[in-house]
Parts: structure tokens; C-alpha cells; sequence
């Protein structure tokens, strides 16, 4: 993270976070100036994560933790920060193929006798319940229902 | 552990959420368990307990108080399309699961951590709402007072006091890499202690594998790198747990285990490095504020459909790979810091972490001053 008070100041700084003069001025400029215009024209937003910010703001549980359509360059706001940020590695949605007992499978789906497996290791569930993308929160909620299911299984 | 191999009814290898979770319903139907961890004690709990905490639950009493209304039919088409199930294909074990989940949360996940002490924040928060496909179309994210964190150590305090504690055995710093067969059964497992490296057996009717994903090691997680993001970013960050690294996997897949669907991910596009790492390229994933401009590699706004949190977590890792450097850059001031910014996890909340709704509610209101 790098923080300025100037705009010429923290692109300074962000080159110099990441190592080259990649980062251009005018750039960085265009986006704040364009962005602070459609929230001083007002709503309706033309812009799209204007639009969006309205929508979450709608929700009390997001109004709180969410500005209201707050300018980047307003000087009473700063100092300007920017964040360089990486993707990160966080969960697995594949796994161990496993069966509605948390019993794992062979290839030919048959299951495999004594064996069982639950949680992020089966995918939390079948080897990839959640798909191609989670709603969120059925990470532990799929930890806790495929375990609970194993060892309803074995209790029988 | 001595010469003489254990025996018992499960050995259970992992312990978090699912381990722990699975171990405890084991004891109440009186089942002797062996539960063996990779990591030392202190960090029993696995990854869940350095989560942020939140549980999707179709039909709670916080929905309700809110007046929320969801069902499970509703919750399982918004699956199906977030998920890009494909809606013709009811057969596979993904999509039976997927269907059990949202029939099940409320009796099966929600009302059982409420009976072992666990209690949510009243008010659930929208997430994943959806982009170019739909997702959650009500709340339904219920987090955990006190986080991942008071979760886990909830139930393994329930483990401590079972009344059948007796019938357990621990251990920790144990690896496993293999399972024992007996012709076409598996009956135990075998693998090495973290710190000696001296080998050790596990004998037992049944073995339940609960050692996490593969996420935690970076060389899996490129080996298995999705299409959809292009080639692995040069640099990724390790926000899992580094003993998730796919060891059982291959345990598994060597006695014949169908293993399913790796190159599916959930990555984050908002990591930061951890400024006291406890493991290679440690990273944070941060809450990545909806009112920064979210900028390329080049300092130009990504476009042309501005990336905002809260739609679709996936896709903002598809734009940025698509990008020619894989990194980005939020651009912000302090005002929208105080305000937005946030460390996904138990450990920078302290005020969930620490049971402090006084602590949550002035944060929520004067900023998070502690964190900057």
C-alpha cells in the first residue's frame, strides 16, 4: 500500500512499489476525474459501479460498511491511497468424489469399502458441490453437513 | 505413539471443521476415535478457524426476524446458475449435494451449531449477488459471533467435555501419506510424525479423510490452473493452509478414489502479503472496497464493466488473468478506508473475534481506525 497527497506523488510511489514506470499519470488521473464528475452530475449514475453501489446500499447490512458515492480526489477525504493487489489461493471446490453417505468413489462410482471423506477434501460434498462458483458460506456449512453424513453413516 | 498400532471403530485424519465436527457426532453414538492432526495442538481447528466465519442457511431465524423470505427451491436455482450447473443433468453427485444442502442447512447445519453454543450476528449480509450469471437473490451469509475462530474453539471445547470424551484419542503432528488395504477394504492408515519423521500405523474399521483441500500448495494450484484465467499469474499468493497441500488426495486416488473437478477454485483477486508470514508468499486476502477504483497493472480503470465486490468473486479473478500482468491495483482515499476496508479472516476482527458487539457497533460507525 502506498499513500500521497498528490495524485503526481502516489503514482510516483506506486512505480516504484512495483518496479517499473508502468503506471501512467494520466491514466490514474482520467479514472478519479471521470468517476468524482458522474457522482458531482448526480444520480441517475450512468456509471456501473455507481449503480452498484446504490443497489448494496439498499441493504442495511451493506448501507454501513458502504460510502455514499464518495468522490476519490475530494481533498477533505485524503491523503489517496492505492493498494497493489495478487490473486490469492483460498479454497478448493473439487476433491474426493463422494456419495450422499460421504462414502468415496472409485472411477467406476462404486464406492470404496471403509472409506469416507468430508469436508474441502471431497469438494464439500460429491467432489465439487458448489460447482463452478460458491454463493458463499457453504464452505463450512458443506464441512459440517458432509461430516455430520459420514458419520450418520458409519453410526449405522 | 509407541510400536503397538492403534486400533479403533474411525480414525479420522484432520482436524478441522469437518474432522472435529464428524469426531464429535462419532463419540455420541459411542464410537471409539482416533483423530489425527498434521499441525501442532495450538492450531487445532484447521482453516475454519482462521476464517471469517460465514455459513449459508436457508430458512434461519435471523432470515425470518429480517423478513426475509427464502426457501430452498429459490436457494437451489440460484445454485444451479451460479454454479453453471448444467440444468438437464440431475445425476451427479455435485448436484445431489447441492440439492441435500439447501434442503438440510436449517435442520442439519444451522439448528445444530446453535445446540453447541454457536451463535450468528443478527442481521445476514448480502453476497455474491451475481454478475453475468445469477447468485444469492436474498440474504443468507449468517457469520458467527466470533468468527471462524470462536467457532472452532466452540467445538473443541465441546470435543473436551463429550461425555464420552474417553473413547477419543489425539494426536497432532502426525502426516499421513497412505491408506492400508485389506484386499479391496480400507482398513487403516499409515504415514510419518512432522517432527521425527518415525513412522506410524492407524488400524481401524473405517477412515474418514478430512485433510482439506489442495489449495495450500501453489504448485497444485498451477498444475490444476483453470482455463477460463489463462496461465498461472506469476505471483500467487498462499492464503490457505499450508498443510492442505493434496498429500491425502493422493493417498486416495492410489487405492483407486475418484478425485473430481481440481482446476475448479475459489481464488481471491484481492491478496496482499502478510507482513509477518508463517508460510511461503503468505498472503491476506482483503475485503476489496466497493468505492476504490479498481485499476490495471497500467493504472487505467478496468473496463468496461467496472469490477465492484459482491457479484461475482470469481469473475473478478477472470478479468484481472485477462489482463496482461495479473495484478491490480485499488485506488482509494482515507475517507472510503475508514470505512470499507477490511481483512477477511478472524484474526484482524477483533471485535467479532472478541465477542464485542459494543466494539462491532463502533466500528461500524467511526471506522476502522484500529486497522489503519
Amino acid at each position: 500500500m502506498v499513500v500521497a497527497s498528490s495524485l503526481p506523488e502516489l503514482v510516483d510511489k506506486m512505480n516504484g512499489l512495483q518496479g517499473d514506470g508502468s503506471v501512467n499519470l494520466s491514466a490514474v488521473g482520467e479514472a478519479a476525474s471521470a468517476y468524482d464528475r458522474q457522482i458531482e452530475r448526480g444520480a441517475p449514475y450512468d456509471d456501473e459501479q455507481l449503480r452498484r453501489i446504490a443497489l448494496v446500499r439498499q441493504w442495511k447490512g451493506d448501507r454501513l460498511r458502504t460510502c455514499k458515492f464518495q468522490k476519490i480526489l475530494e481533498p477533505k477525504a485524503g491523503p489517496l491511497m492505492a493498494i497493489r493487489e495478487f490473486i490469492i489461493s483460498r479454497k478448493s471446490l473439487g476433491g474426493i468424489q463422494t456419495d450422499l453417505d460421504s462414502r468415496v468413489l472409485d472411477t467406476r462410482g462404486e464406492p470404496i469399502a471403509g472409506l469416507y471423506a468430508a469436508g474441502e477434501a471431497a469438494g464439500f460434498g460429491g467432489g465439487g458441490m458448489n460447482g463452478l462458483r460458491g454463493l458463499e458460506g457453504t464452505f463450512l456449512g458443506g464441512c459440517v453437513l458432509t461430516a455430520r453424513r459420514a458419520a450418520a453413516a458409519l453410526a449405522r | 505413539m509407541g510400536t503397538t498400532p492403534l486400533h479403533c471403530d474411525t480414525v479420522v485424519i484432520g482436524g478441522g471443521l469437518a474432522g472435529i465436527v464428524a469426531t464429535l457426532e462419532l463419540l455420541s453414538a459411542g464410537k471409539r476415535v482416533v483423530l489425527l492432526d498434521r499441525d501442532s495442538e495450538e492450531n487445532f481447528g484447521g482453516l475454519a478457524k482462521e476464517s471469517f466465519g460465514g455459513i449459508l442457511v436457508v430458512g434461519s431465524d435471523e432470515q425470518r426476524r429480517a423478513r426475509i423470505r427464502d426457501t430452498p427451491e429459490l436457494a437451489l436455482q440460484d445454485w444451479l446458475a451460479f454454479g453453471e450447473f448444467d440444468p438437464a443433468d440431475r445425476d451427479t453427485w455435485p448436484r445431489r449435494w447441492a440439492e441435500a444442502y439447501v434442503n438440510s442447512s436449517e435442520g442439519e447445519i444451522y439448528r445444530w451449531l446453535k445446540k453447541h453454543g454457536i451463535n450468528f450476528l443478527p442481521l445476514p449480509l448480502w453476497v455474491e449477488r451475481g454478475d453475468a450469471t445469477r447468485g444469492n437473490s436474498v440474504p443468507r451469509w449468517h457469520v458467527v459471533w466470533g468468527t471462524g475462530r470462536g467457532l472452532m474453539l466452540q467445538l473443541i471445547a465441546c470435543l473436551h467435555n463429550h461425555p464420552h470424551r474417553d473413547l477419543l484419542t489425539l494426536h497432532f503432528g502426525m502426516r499421513v501419506d497412505g491408506l492400508i488395504e485389506n484386499g479391496r477394504r480400507i482398513v487403516g492408515c499409515r504415514g510419518d510424525s512432522e517432527a521425527t519423521n518415525l513412522p506410524f500405523e492407524v488400524r481401524a474399521d473405517s477412515v474418514l479423510v478430512a485433510t482439506g483441500g489442495i489449495n495450500g500448495s501453489i504448485e497444485r494450484v498451477r498444475r490444476h490452473w483453470h482455463a477460463d484465467w489463462r496461465t498461472p499469474p506469476q505471483t500467487i499468493l498462499n492464503g490457505a493452509h499450508k498443510f492442505a497441500d493434496g498429500t491425502v488426495h493422493d493417498a486416495v486416488q492410489a487405492v483407486g478414489g475418484n478425485l473430481t473437478h481440481l482446476d475448479r477454485m475459489w481464488n481471491y483477486a484481492a491478496g496482499v502479503h502478510h507482513w509477518r508470514p508463517r508460510k511461503p508468499e503468505h498472503g491476506l486476502s482483503l475485503v476489496p472496497p466497493r468505492s476504490a477504483l479498481w485499476l490495471n497493472w497500467r493504472g487505467e480503470r478496468i473496463g468496461p464493466k467496472p469490477l465492484v465486490t459482491g457479484f461475482d468473486t470469481r469473475d473478478l479473478v477472470t478479468r484481472i488473468c485477462a489482463e496482461e500482468r495479473q495484478y491490480s491495483w485499488q485506488l482509494l482515499n482515507r475517507k472510503i478506508a475508514l470505512k470499507e476496508l477490511a481483512i477477511s479472516g478472524a484474526e484482524f476482527n477483533p471485535s467479532i473475534r472478541n465477542n464485542s458487539k459494543l466494539g462491532l457497533l463502533r466500528d461500524l460507525i467511526f471506522g476502522n481506525h484500529w486497522l489503519l
